[in-house]
């Protein structure tokens, strides 16, 4: 049964060590996840392989080397998000209630609305962190384009469909668009934006997470208190884009991203942040520049 | 065009054996009351079961079938690839959702209430289904660029290296005019590029040309151009690029800075810059001179003017030594290495001033400028005085702009850009199919993004054009000639213009058409059809969703209600909660459009006439339709119909029109369930008891009818 039988039988389903998405015709139809498997762990549990009827589960598969050959070659491995925990002054993973926004997305589309992680309560006030890992200049020297879009849109549903009191901490909000300026009179309206960088989150004693910053320049640091607070990851190049250019013949840029040489063609956010529209156009480009290459080659 | 004839109905018993309940009995009996082989099977949703459906279907020479299961025999399940192994299509299959409780909770499989309603419902379907026979459309090769700069030209190039022909209509006199913007390597390349391409055969310049007209639709436009002699002709194109943008004007908002011989434009300042000498010469002799920058004042900037501003910053610091300062509203440094050259003027000692909710004020000086303004960060006012000030530019006021933007079919956004404002439009299609934007005309000022999408732009126009022939399907639109009062209310409302004149009759270009029926829908006469969704399959569709109980009559029956669920959002959205295992709602009946555009206000007054206690449009949100404007029109007719209803003496409260994504499964039961509540609060449709007695009567009728019919 497919979706059926290994997700009965994992102990660890719970945990999301066997996942199987939700919409019809996504692929793969189950993925079993490292982080929370048990045999990843300690090799206790190889239940979902014994009883696959289409012994499709191989745990002992080893690594083989596989030899293709391609005239091209087309590299679209992606970004990551920038990984919050090595922010040790934002909190994430020092305060409960300190999140990303990719965690409070997942939260919301799974559960239908934010919750705490801490009580599982929804907040009444969230704030959102802008800059998490850009514009940095020992480090991801560069915005990351869509973080304010999303931050502003999350914040804005946030309040919309659930109430929500939303602030924004910023330096200069990137957001782009057609009919930019209905959605930013829109946005100020609704939100709370905050010209400022807190520098320091830590568990209030009710419970409530604070954020001190610095409202203007010369006089004392306000304290924020907010149930929630969330982090606006930004993209950060994968941290294996040098092996990756070097065996591929890629090039690589000082941030860590990676470009395109003849016959190597780079797709998509592994160039450099973009956002979802400019992914699509930058990949068609990048299929259409390969397709050529291929056509003018003897 | 056929349609199938052989059908059949797959029943899946779920994994137990043993005694059929009396539901499942009756999901048999309402399909073998209309002549359909039934066929029973255990656990379509494993390879064993869809092993058994695919042979099945394979030797009784079904065309299609409905598979009555669980969600997870459907789509996603294993029944596809069984169908493959078996030879047959996958397309064959219509899964129906009959299951009470789907996905992983172990103990038996029950029946939905409402599931023998919902198999009728999918024999109507079944009995309207349509396979389209496929042709081959000739289009053109010929692909018409507006513009003369480096987008343009990339381009050109891209279309003649694929082997198309080119019509250039270029707004200037010469390609690759100066583009001060985008700077001195984008302007080396284009001219590089100019002469490269001016050797083509296949290239046809029109300088100073004017596009007159563009009649037809994708793949088969013909576009009507005066050049510059004043000569008239015309050409067959299968696509079109705009490459141009509008006129600017100074970006100055609020502030009081007026153009003038001490206030200019980024661009003009970039040329006055190319030669220095000059430019010093309209600098005050004396002293180091004090320019001030203007980025983002007014409206919101793109990052390209900041990216012009840090140059001229550098060059105005570098090449005469002038005190610079930056004035910007929202920074937008989202473009490779501009954070990195706003660290490198600022190390030059650029002073950045940032306005959040304040703007300066200009007054003007003898010789100069002076600026009032107050300073966020540090709290207090300051002021400057200055030699000269440049600003960014945004789109301003363009009549020849609109004139083009009417001549191509479509609407100028309030940024300049001719984009409508969806994500489905995203990068580079149009309102028109066969129409795409690039650079300015998408709203995409910055080079690097601009430069992207002359790829996607050349792969969507490759995708259309092919070879010069594309396979389309044939006879989806149907137009009733005898119907038809050319009224060409179907031309105005098509959401991608793929409704042509032939033989001075509307006829649906089939490669531009996504048979979303908003035309059918809004067609005053009637005379539009989607074949296999056309209004007579939703009129029986709907009447099966009521449940025909004797009892009816004169019990109090349950709340019914009718979800018109829009195949783009509402459909995927629906189908992953019941994955995800959420219950289906008792007494809610499903009816799939291709597009909240297809829900005919007749169909809502149909539901109601038939008796259903309320109705629930899902579409698309408005922004983000996958045909563009269904949600626009579903919200529309929301209005218009809860007049309506409102006259015939029925609560509008209980028609609800609700937008949704493909990926809210987390929402999208909730809102069934909301709407459901409401229904029930409002209690029984007061047209109810009418339409029961006149279905009582109408079997009557229907003998007396046969009787003259058997007389004559």
């Amino acid at each position: 049964m497919p979706g059926g039988l290994c997700l009965e039988v994992c102990p660890a389903a719970a945990e999301g060590a066997l996942r199987a998405p939700l919409i019809p015709g996504d692929r793969p139809r189950l993925a079993i996840s490292p982080a929370s498997c048990l045999y990843f762990k300690d090799q206790r549990s190889t239940l979902c392989q014994d009883i696959c009827p289409e012994e499709a589960i191989d745990f002992d598969q080893a690594p083989r080397q596989v030899e293709i050959k391609a005239d091209a070659l087309v590299l679209a491995t992606g970004f990551q998000p920038y990984p919050a925990a090595t922010k040790e002054r934002l909190g994430h993973g020092r305060v409960a209630d300190v999140v990303t926004a990719l965690e409070l997305e997942q939260g919301l589309r799974d559960h239908g609305g934010p919750a705490r992680p801490s009580d599982g309560r929804p907040p009444a006030s969230v704030a959102f962190i802008q800059c998490v890992g850009s514009r940095e200049r020992l480090g991801h020297n560069y915005c990351s384009r869509v973080c304010c879009g999303y931050a502003l849109r999350l914040g804005r549903h946030l309040r919309a469909r659930h109430g929500v009191a939303v602030s924004i901490f910023y330096m200069d909000l990137q957001s782009f668009g057609h009919a930019l300026d209905d959605f930013m009179a829109a946005a100020r309206q609704e939100l709370n934006l905050i010209r400022s960088m807190p520098y320091d989150v830590y568990q209030g004693h009710d419970g409530q997470v604070v954020l001190e910053y610095q409202a203007v320049s010369g006089q004392p640091p306000v304290k924020g208190r907010f149930d929630l607070v969330v982090l606006s990851v930004g993209m950060a190049p994968n941290p294996d884009n040098p092996e990756l250019a070097q065996a591929c013949g890629a090039g690589l840029d000082h941030h860590g991203f990676l470009s395109s040489r003849p016959g190597v063609f780079v797709a998509g956010a592994a160039t450099r942040p973009l956002d979802m529209a400019e992914v699509v156009a930058q990949a068609s480009g990048a299929a259409q520049e390969a397709l050529r290459y291929l056509e003018e080659r003897p | 065009m056929k349609s199938p004839n052989r059908h059949g109905v797959f029943l899946c018993q779920g994994g137990h054996g043993g005694q059929e309940s009396l539901d499942f009995k009756r999901l048999r009996w309402t399909a073998e009351a209309q002549g359909v082989p039934v066929f029973e099977v255990t656990q379509a949703c494993a390879q064993e079961g869809a092993a058994a459906v695919a042979r099945l279907a394979a030797e009784g020479g079904l065309d299609a079938f409905i598979l009555g299961a669980c969600p997870l025999a459907g789509p996603g399940g294993p029944l596809a690839g069984e169908l493959w192994r078996a030879g047959l299509k996958p397309e064959m299959v219509q899964h129906l959702d009959l299951c009470q409780k789907p996905l992983g909770q172990t103990g038996q499989c029950l029946v939905m209430d409402g599931g023998a309603l919902a198999l009728d419902q999918a024999l109507v379907v079944q009995a309207a289904r349509f396979q389209p026979e496929s042709r081959e459309m000739e289009v053109s090769r010929r692909v018409l660029v507006l513009g003369s700069g480096l987008l343009a030209l990339k381009a050109a190039q891209g279309f003649l290296l694929g082997g198309y022909k080119v019509l250039l209509i270029t707004p200037g006199r010469r390609l690759a005019p100066p583009e001060p913007l985008l700077g001195l390597e984008a302007k080396l390349e284009a001219t590089a590029l100019a002469r490269e391409l001016e050797a083509s055969e296949r290239l046809e310049v029109v300088p100073r040309g004017e596009l007159l007209r563009l009649a037809g639709s994708a793949g088969d436009f013909t576009v009507t151009v005066l050049d510059r002699q004043r000569r008239r002709w015309t050409r067959r194109v299968g696509a079109v690029l705009v490459t141009q943008g509008p006129a600017t004007r100074l970006n100055s908002g609020e502030t009081g800075l007026e153009p003038g011989p001490r206030v200019v434009s980024l661009a003009e300042l970039l040329l006055w810059l190319s030669s220095p000498e000059h430019f010093r010469k309209k600098l005050p002799a004396q002293g180091q001179p004090r320019v001030g920058l203007a980025v983002g004042l007014g409206q919101e900037a793109s990052p390209l003017s900041l990216r012009v501003a840090c140059l001229a910053a550098r060059g105005l610091v570098g090449e005469l030594g002038a005190e610079v300062t930056l004035f910007t509203g929202q920074a937008k440094m989202a473009s490779p290495d501009l954070e990195e050259l706003t660290q490198e003027v600022r190390g030059l000692g650029v002073v950045f001033v940032k306005f959040d909710n304040h703007r300066p004020q200009a007054s003007p000086r003898p010789d100069g400028v002076g600026l009032r303004y107050f300073e966020e960060i540090l709290g207090r006012e300051l002021s400057q005085d200055l030699d000269l000030v440049a600003v960014d530019e945004v789109p301003g006021p363009d009549q020849a702009w609109r004139g083009l933007a009417r001549v191509l079919g479509l609407n100028v956004a309030r940024d300049g850009s001719l984009q409508p404002d969806q994500v489905n439009a995203l990068p580079t299609a149009s309102a028109r199919a066969g129409v795409f934007l690039l650079g300015p005309a998408s709203g995409a000022w910055d080079l690097p993004a601009a430069l992207d999408q002359v790829g996607q732009a050349l792969a969507g126009a490759r995708a259309l054009l092919g070879q010069g022939k594309a396979r389309v399907e044939e006879g989806r639109v149907r137009v009733d000639r005898r119907r038809c009062a050319i009224c060409l209310t179907c031309v105005r409302v098509c959401p991608r213009q793929a409704m042509d004149r032939r033989d001075r009759r509307p006829a649906a270009n089939p490669l531009a058409c996504t048979a979303c029926g908003t035309c059918a829908s809004e067609c005053p006469m009637e005379a539009i059809q989607i074949a296999g969704q056309d209004d007579q399959r939703f009129a029986r569709e709907i009447g099966a969703a009521v449940s025909k109980s004797p009892s009816g009559l004169l019990a109090a029956p349950e709340r019914e209600m009718l979800v018109f669920a829009c195949a783009n959002s509402a459909g995927p959205a629906l189908a992953a909660a019941r994955l995800a295992g959420r219950p289906w709602p008792s007494g809610v009946r499903l009816v799939r459009v291709p597009c909240a555009g297809k829900v005919d206000p007749a169909y809502v007054l149909w539901a109601f006439q038939q008796g259903l206690d309320g109705v629930l449009v899902l579409g698309c949100y408005e922004d983000a339709c996958h045909s563009l404007t269904g949600g626009t029109w579903a919200a529309y007719r929301a209005g218009h119909l809860s007049r309506l209803l409102t006259e015939a003496g029925c609560d509008p409260r209980r028609l609800i029109s609700s937008g949704v994504a493909p990926n809210m499964h987390a929402q999208v039961m909730d809102m069934v369930e909301q709407a459901r509540q409401r229904v029930e609060d409002l209690g029984a449709n007061p047209l109810k008891t009418q339409a029961r007695v006149r279905d009582f009567l109408s079997r009557f009728t229907v003998r007396i009818d046969e009787t003259y019919a058997i007389a004559g």
